[in-house]
């Protein structure tokens, strides 16, 4: 394995880890006003994710300059190509971060209405746009032989793209369900359990439909297959975990369920890293696409230093964090205007 | 960058100590006396690691100092200018009003009598190097904003080294004048980040890396006009919206009190929805 492939590998892993991470907090976020019906509810929803949101997040960061860093032609080619995309995505995490730092710092139930609007608005946009990006890599976009996008923002909505949008989005809402039930207890457990099922059924047809159509366009290998596999049995679990009352099963399962899910995307599209549907010729590659030998060798240099400290201190948030959340004690006589004014982190 | 960082926390504290102080709340005045101990050093050495940074642009990016100097003819010793009138669009020469013989040496080079080399002659090295083309940048815009970074910087040093002085004296909390000014100053450390980023950032151009590539040669080539249109009009209007609420939520948690101590520990009993 050259350092290429090594770096195609090290860039699936983060943006796999992205979802993972940031897959229950999008679903969290997204559910938080249909879980918890009271103001103390929902904010006991969002208080599940409240100190793990903005560490998640910089999975994504860490994703996109990997690429940048180590496939420079594929940054420049794909980004430029999702350009009012990105664009969108940005706006939808901008709103998103602002909501939990803000929603309880204002006054009157106005206020609150509208950033819990903007974080569900922006959790369901931002896995979305994302998910329709990782699938146009592989449904192929209009790209000249100079790397060029010739299309237009309308071209990014290629059927498969917008399936594998619509999969991820509901694999994160379904990931959010078995955190919370994980994580809360009572009345907001109860109802992230019940949606938890709806949501299990609906994404085992998503994903077996994924897995089906990624086969049709990507004669993916044995690694895809297993994937796939993997993808489907991890939302079957997680439907029985939330049926028979083990949260810890039920969140492992949606775990692999959406790990495995966004790595069949990598693994299909080796040794492609973005599909031309122009022609097969101008399609980008691993190794077409790559930084020069001593830019990877300083970069791997450096992830093997910092990757395993970035694990530990993220890590160690979860130790420290690892409580079920409840409301506070009725007798302790806090509305949520007071409580609002502890500092965050 | 952390310097500045530094420097703008510490106003903002100071700020909000002092508009509570002025309504004689007592417990302000340790935050005022921690503001004033960061501010000092920090406002101190950024006007130091600036200057030293002034010395190693004059060797990397000359265009950027002399633009800065609108220095059209090379000079030696350099004079610095205070203010000026014209010499920004072309090379006519600018009426300098108020010139500080030898600064612009001190600050370029670091010695007295250093020779600072004028936009016309660079005009023509990199002519010469990198082939025909225009690499003076925007000289009115370096030069203003050269000018209210390292004035806004002093002011802000000078001030801090007042609060300072009134801290040794004992009198910052009764200080009525300082306390006023240091409520009001806090735009100061915003405007003088922002011009020192317009004046590294105008300064190189027309490189987006120096020597190696031109920002016109960077451009995405799928990206078009209306796109980048839409994405700054959309960036411009969030953050409007969110400098506002950012201002107003600020101006009210600024002028809260400090919460009672038994109101503490209540809140310790139970875990807090900080969120």
């Amino acid at each position: 394995m050259n350092l290429a492939d090594l770096w195609f590998v090290i860039v699936a892993v983060f943006w796999t880890g992205f979802f993972v991470l940031e897959g229950f907090d999008f679903g969290v976020g997204a559910l938080h006003s249909v879980v918890g019906r009271s103001e103390t509810e929902r904010r006991v929803a969002i208080n599940t994710i409240g100190p793990f949101w903005d560490g998640n997040e910089v999975w994504l960061v860490v994703g996109g300059a990997a690429i940048f860093a180590a496939f420079p032609a594929w940054y420049a080619t794909w980004f430029s190509a999702a350009y009012l995309a990105v664009l969108l995505l940005l706006v939808a995490l901008i709103v998103r971060g602002l909501s939990f730092e803000w929603r309880g710092r204002g006054r009157g139930d106005q206020w609150r209405w509208s950033w819990s609007l903007c974080l569900t608005l922006g959790s369901v946009v931002a896995p979305t746009v994302l998910g329709i990006a990782l699938g146009d890599l592989l449904a192929g976009l209009p790209i000249n032989g100079d790397g060029v996008f010739t299309g237009s923002f309308w071209d990014l909505f290629t059927g498969f793209g917008l399936w594998t949008g619509l999969t991820v989005l509901l694999l994160c809402l379904l990931h959010g369900s078995t955190f919370l039930t994980l994580r809360t207890t009572d009345d907001v457990r109860r109802r992230a359990q019940r949606y938890g099922r709806i949501l299990g059924i609906i994404v085992l047809v998503a994903v077996a439909v994924f897995a089906v159509w990624m086969v049709v366009i990507a004669q993916p290998g044995v690694v895809s297959y297993v994937l796939l596999a993997l993808a489907v049995l991890g939302t079957l679990a997680a439907s029985i975990g939330l049926l028979r009352h083990r949260d810890g099963l039920a969140f492992i399962a949606s775990t692999i369920a959406i790990a495995a899910t966004v790595g069949s995307l990598f693994a299909s599209l080796y040794p492609d890293v973005l599909v031309s549907s122009t022609s097969s010729a101008n399609s980008l590659t691993v190794a077409g696409s790559a930084s020069g030998d001593y830019a990877l060798t300083v970069m791997t240099i450096v992830a093997a230093v910092c990757f395993p400290i970035v694990l530990l201190y993220q890590g160690y948030t979860y130790v420290v964090f690892r409580h079920r959340i409840a409301g506070p004690a009725p007798q302790a006589g806090h509305s949520p205007e007071t409580g609002a004014v502890a500092p965050s982190e | 960058m952390i310097l500045a960082s530094l420097v703008t926390g510490a106003m903002v504290m100071l700020a909000v100590s002092a508009w509570q102080l002025r309504r004689g709340r007592e417990s302000f005045k340790t935050p005022a006396l921690l503001s004033i101990v960061v501010l000092l050093p920090a406002s101190a050495l950024a006007l130091a690691v600036g200057s030293h940074l002034g010395v190693i642009e004059t060797t990397y990016q000359p265009m950027k100092i002399a633009a800065a100097e609108a220095q059209w003819e090379t000079c030696q010793p350099c004079s610095f200018s205070l203010f000026q009138i014209g010499g920004g669009a072309n090379d006519e020469d600018p009426t300098k009003i108020i010139e500080v013989p030898h600064l612009l040496s001190l600050l370029a080079t670091g010695t007295w009598d250093g020779e600072v080399v004028g936009l016309n002659e660079l005009q023509a090295q990199d002519v010469a190097e990198y082939g025909p083309g225009d690499y003076v940048p925007n000289v009115f815009i370096q030069y203003w904003s050269m000018r209210v970074m390292a004035y806004l910087g002093t002011l802000v040093f000078l001030f801090s080294a007042w609060g300072a002085w009134l801290a040794f004296r004992r009198k910052l909390p009764t200080s009525r004048v300082f306390l006023f000014l240091a409520t009001w100053a806090v735009p100061l450390p915003y405007l003088m980040n922002t011009a020192g980023w317009m004046l590294t950032e105008n300064g190189r151009q027309p490189w987006i890396v120096q020597g190696l590539m031109k920002t016109a040669d960077g451009v995405s080539a799928s990206v078009s006009a209306t796109e980048l249109i839409i994405s700054l009009s959309a960036f411009f209007l969030v953050y409007v919206v969110l400098i506002v609420l950012d201002v107003v939520l600020m101006l009210r948690y600024g002028r809260r009190d400090l919460a009672a101590p038994d109101e503490e520990v209540e809140r310790d009993r139970a875990p807090a929805l900080t969120y």
